[in-house]
C-alpha cells in the first residue's frame, strides 16, 4: 500500500469531520467496553492467583480421578483415609511436613442457642489447619486424641462463629448439626478470600473420624473410608522438592491402589502451579466471555462503519468515476475505501483502548467490596493486541462490502452521477 | 502518410430499452491519424457519446474492432482497459470532473499515481513520443523556450510525479495556481487543470467532451486556443466531441454522426495546415510579453503557455 493511499483516506475522512467522529465514537465505545471488561477479568485473575500463592505454593492437592488424557475406563479406587495414613511415612525423611485428609463434607443446617445457619461441615484431620496455614483465633484446635476418640467437637470458621454467636463467646457452647451435637472448642482466625472452593471462614471443622462415624458411613469395597482429598505440605516450594514429593506420593498411591505398570493413575496430584494454571484458565474463559459480550457493541460499531461507508460510496460516486477514468483499477478503488474504513476502525481502536484503560482505572479506585475493598483491574498487553486486531478485522470485514461496491461501479454511470 | 493512432471497423453498440433495441452505434468505421485534430459532432442521441465512451476505453463495443495504437482493445478486460485509459487516453469533460478538495497539483498527479511503476518511468517513452512541434516558426524566443522545456524533461530521466505534474500545469499556464483547490479556481482554470491532468501521462489521444460547454464565450476561446496549441505544438491528437459547430469548425476534420452512423465527413477550417494556425497565437504572445499571465481570465488574447514559463 502506498503512503499516498493513506493520505487520500485521511483527507477524505477529514472532509466530513462530524460524520467521521460519530463513526469513530461507535468504535471507541465498542473497544473501550471490551478493554474495560477484560481488564476486570484480568484483575480478578491476578487477585485470585495472588491469594492462591498466599495459601502456600508448597502444598500438593490429591483427589480421585483420571489424569487428563487418560481413556482408562476401569473403575476408580477412591482415595481413602488409609491412603492418607500411608502417606504419613513421607514425613519421616523431612521433605513432607504434613498430610491432611479432607473427608466428605455435608451441607447441614446448624443450630445454636442464639442462631442458626446453613453451613458445610467438613471432617478433617488435625493436620488440616497447619497444612492450610489456618490459625486458631481463640480456643483450641482439633487434636490427635479428638481423632482417635471420634470426639463430637467442632472448630468454627470466623463467619460461622459470628453468625451463630453474634453476642456470646462460642467456646464451650453446643451446636446441633442434624442429629449431631457438637461441642465448640475453637474459632479460626478470619481468612478472607476463599477464591477457590469457598472460604474456610464459612466452614465447620470436625474430626474426620467423627464425620465418618456420624455423617457418612460409606466404605470402599476394600473396607477403607473414602476421603474427598488429601493435602500434602512439603518442606519448601522449590520445583525439585515439589516434583520429588509428587513422585513419592504417586508411587505410594499406585502401590496401594494396585495399579498395573501400564495403567493410568486413578488419582490426580495437583501442584500449586497446576492449580493456579487451572484457575487462570477458568478465569481466562470468563474474561473472554466478558469480552465477547462487550464485543457486541464492537459489532454495532462495525455496522456503523459499514453504514457510513455505503453513504460515502454513494456520495462519492462521481469521484470514483473520475478516478476510474484516469486509470484507477477496481483494486485501487477497493483499497482506497478499505483503507478508509480500517483507518476509522484502528483509530477508534486506539482511542477506545485509552478510554477503556481510563474506565478500568476508575473502577479500580471504587470501593466495590462489602468492606470497601476495590476490584483490581489490569489492562494487559494481550488485551491491547486483541482489541486492536479485532478493531482492524471489524474495519476490513465491514469495509469490504462498501469498498467492493465502489470498485464495481461502472465508470460511465459513475461519471454521469449527479 | 501519417501514422494511424485510432482505427475502428464497423463498431456496434446496442442498448435494450424495454422491448425495443436502440442501436447507439450502427457500424462506425473511423480512422484518426497521430497529431490530428478531429471533431465528432451530431445531435443528441446520434451516438457520439457512445462513440466517445468506446474510444475512451470506458466501454466496450458489442461488435466490430477498435485498434488503439495498433492494439485491439475492444475485447480487453476491465483492468486492462483501466491501464489503457491511464497510459493512452486523456479526458477533458464538460463538467471538468476534478476531485473536490484536492489541489491542482495533486489532481494532475492522480493518473501518475494509478500508473504505478517508478515515478518518471515513462521518461524514455516521453522522449520517443516525439518532440513537441515547434509551432512558432520564425519566433526564436518561443522556440528556445520549447526547447528548454524539453531539455528539462529529458535531463530529468527520473523526474518525480510531482515534477511531471508541475510541468503539465506549466504547460497549461497554471504555474501560480498549483496549490489551489477547485473551489478556488475559475471555470476556465478548472478546465485547464483537467487538461493538464489529461496531458500528464503523454497519452496517444486527448478526448474532449464538450470541453467549453460550461464556460463563457471568452473563456471558451482561451480554452480552445490552449487545446489547439497543444495539438499544434506538441503533436497531441485531440478529438472533440461536440454539438457546437463553432468548435467543430476549428479542427482539421469533422465527423458528423446521425442515428449511430457516420453521416458525413468534412474538412474543418484548419484543414491539415498546422503551420498557418500557429502564427496567430505566437504573434500575440510576443505582443503581450513574457510576463503576461496566461491564466488570467481577463487576458484579452490567447497566449502560449509555454512562452509564459518563468
Amino acid at each position: 500500500m502506498r503512503f499516498a493511499t493513506l493520505k487520500v483516506a485521511i483527507s477524505a475522512l477529514a472532509a466530513n469531520k462530524l460524520r467521521t467522529s460519530l463513526t469513530l465514537l461507535g468504535m471507541i465505545i465498542g473497544v473501550a467496553s471490551v478493554t474495560a471488561l477484560m481488564s476486570i477479568g484480568r484483575g480478578v485473575e491476578k487477585q485470585i492467583t495472588a491469594e492462591l500463592q498466599a495459601a502456600g505454593t508448597n502444598v500438593l492437592f490429591i483427589f480421585s480421578g483420571r489424569p487428563g488424557g487418560s481413556d482408562d475406563e476401569d473403575p476408580i479406587r477412591q482415595l481413602t483415609y488409609e491412603d492418607s495414613l500411608a502417606l504419613e511415612e513421607l514425613t519421616w525423611d523431612g521433605t513432607v511436613v504434613g498430610v491432611a485428609a479432607v473427608g466428605n463434607s455435608r451441607n447441614l443446617s446448624v443450630v445454636a442457642e442464639s442462631g442458626d445457619t446453613r453451613v458445610t461441615v467438613q471432617g478433617v484431620t488435625p493436620s488440616y489447619m497447619p497444612v492450610n496455614n489456618l490459625t486458631i483465633a481463640f480456643g483450641d484446635t482439633l487434636t490427635e486424641s479428638d481423632l482417635s476418640s471420634r470426639a463430637a467437637v467442632a472448630v468454627l470458621g470466623a463467619t460461622v462463629a459470628a453468625n451463630l454467636f453474634p453476642d456470646d463467646d462460642p467456646i464451650d457452647q453446643t451446636i446441633r448439626a442434624d442429629n449431631l451435637r457438637l461441642h465448640v472448642i475453637g474459632v479460626l482466625e478470619e481468612q478472607g478470600g476463599g477464591a477457590f472452593g469457598g472460604s474456610p471462614d464459612d466452614l465447620v471443622f470436625i474430626p474426620i473420624t467423627t464425620a465418618q462415624a456420624r455423617l457418612s458411613r460409606w466404605v470402599t469395597p476394600e473396607g477403607e473410608r473414602p476421603v474427598n482429598s488429601i493435602s500434602v505440605k512439603l518442606v519448601d516450594e522449590r520445583e525439585e522438592t515439589i516434583d520429588a514429593g509428587a513422585a513419592s506420593i504417586r508411587s505410594i498411591l499406585r502401590e496401594r491402589h494396585e495399579i498395573a505398570d501400564d495403567a493410568d493413575d486413578d488419582f490426580i496430584i495437583m501442584s500449586p502451579k497446576d492449580l493456579i494454571e487451572a484457575v487462570s484458565a477458568a478465569i481466562g474463559v470468563f474474561t473472554l466471555f466478558l469480552g465477547a459480550i462487550a464485543g457486541i457493541s464492537l459489532l454495532v460499531g462495525g455496522i456503523g462503519i459499514m453504514n457510513i461507508m455505503l453513504v460515502s460510496v454513494t456520495e462519492r460516486t462521481r469521484e470514483i468515476g473520475i478516478r476510474k477514468a484516469v486509470g484507477a483499477k477496481r483494486r485501487d478503488i477497493l483499497v482506497q475505501f478499505l483503507v478508509e474504513s480500517v483507518v476509522v476502525s484502528v483509530l477508534g481502536g486506539i482511542l477506545g483502548i485509552l478510554l477503556g484503560g481510563l474506565i478500568s482505572f476508575g473502577i479500580s479506585q471504587l470501593p466495590l467490596g462489602p468492606d470497601g475493598e476495590s476490584l483490581q483491574t489490569a489492562v494487559t498487553l494481550d488485551i491491547i493486541v486483541l482489541a486492536v486486531s479485532v478493531a482492524a478485522t471489524v474495519g476490513i470485514f465491514f469495509g469490504i462490502y462498501p469498498a467492493n461496491r465502489a470498485a464495481r461501479l461502472d465508470p460511465i454511470q459513475a461519471l454521469r452521477y449527479e | 502518410m501519417p501514422e494511424t493512432v485510432i482505427e475502428t471497423n464497423n463498431l456496434r453498440k446496442t442498448y435494450v430499452m424495454g422491448d425495443s433495441e436502440i442501436h447507439a452505434l450502427d457500424g462506425v468505421s473511423v480512422q484518426i491519424s497521430r497529431g490530428e485534430l478531429l471533431a465528432i459532432t451530431g445531435p443528441s442521441g446520434s451516438g457520439k457519446s457512445t462513440l466517445m465512451n468506446i474510444l475512451g476505453c470506458l466501454d466496450r463495443p458489442d461488435g466490430g474492432e477498435y485498434l488503439l495504437d495498433g492494439e485491439d482493445v475492444s475485447t480487453l478486460n476491465d483492468n486492462r482497459l483501466a491501464e489503457i485509459r491511464n497510459r493512452q487516453i486523456g479526458f477533458v469533460f464538460q463538467s471538468f470532473n476534478l476531485l473536490p478538495r484536492v489541489s491542482a497539483l495533486e489532481q494532475v498527479e492522480l493518473p501518475l499515481l494509478y500508473g504505478g511503476g517508478s515515478p518518471g518511468g515513462k521518461a524514455a517513452r516521453r522522449a520517443q513520443a516525439g518532440a513537441p512541434v515547434g509551432g512558432a516558426a520564425g519566433v526564436p524566443d518561443a522556440q528556445e523556450r520549447v526547447g528548454m522545456a524539453r531539455d528539462l524533461m529529458l535531463q530529468r530521466g527520473g523526474a518525480s510525479w510531482r515534477d511531471r505534474a508541475r510541468e503539465a500545469l506549466i504547460a497549461v499556464g497554471l504555474e501560480d495556481r498549483m496549490s489551489h483547490k477547485p473551489t478556488e479556481l475559475s471555470g476556465g482554470q478548472q478546465q485547464r487543470v483537467a487538461i493538464a491532468r489529461a496531458l500528464v501521462t503523454d497519452p496517444a489521444i486527448i478526448l474532449a467532451d464538450e470541453p467549453t460547454g460550461n464556460l463563457d464565450s471568452r473563456t471558451s476561446e482561451e480554452l480552445m486556443g490552449l487545446l489547439l496549441r497543444l495539438n499544434s505544438e506538441r503533436g497531441i491528437t485531440v478529438v472533440f466531441i461536440t454539438h457546437e459547430d463553432e468548435i467543430a469548425r476549428q479542427t482539421n476534420r469533422i465527423v458528423r454522426m446521425m442515428d449511430g452512423r457516420i453521416e458525413a465527413e468534412e474538412r474543418g477550417e484548419k484543414g491539415m495546415d498546422t503551420a498557418a494556425s500557429a502564427d496567430a497565437p505566437a504573434a500575440s504572445a510576443d505582443a503581450s510579453g513574457p510576463t503576461a499571465a496566461a491564466n488570467e481570465p481577463s487576458t484579452p488574447t490567447v497566449t502560449s503557455p509555454l512562452e509564459t514559463r518563468r
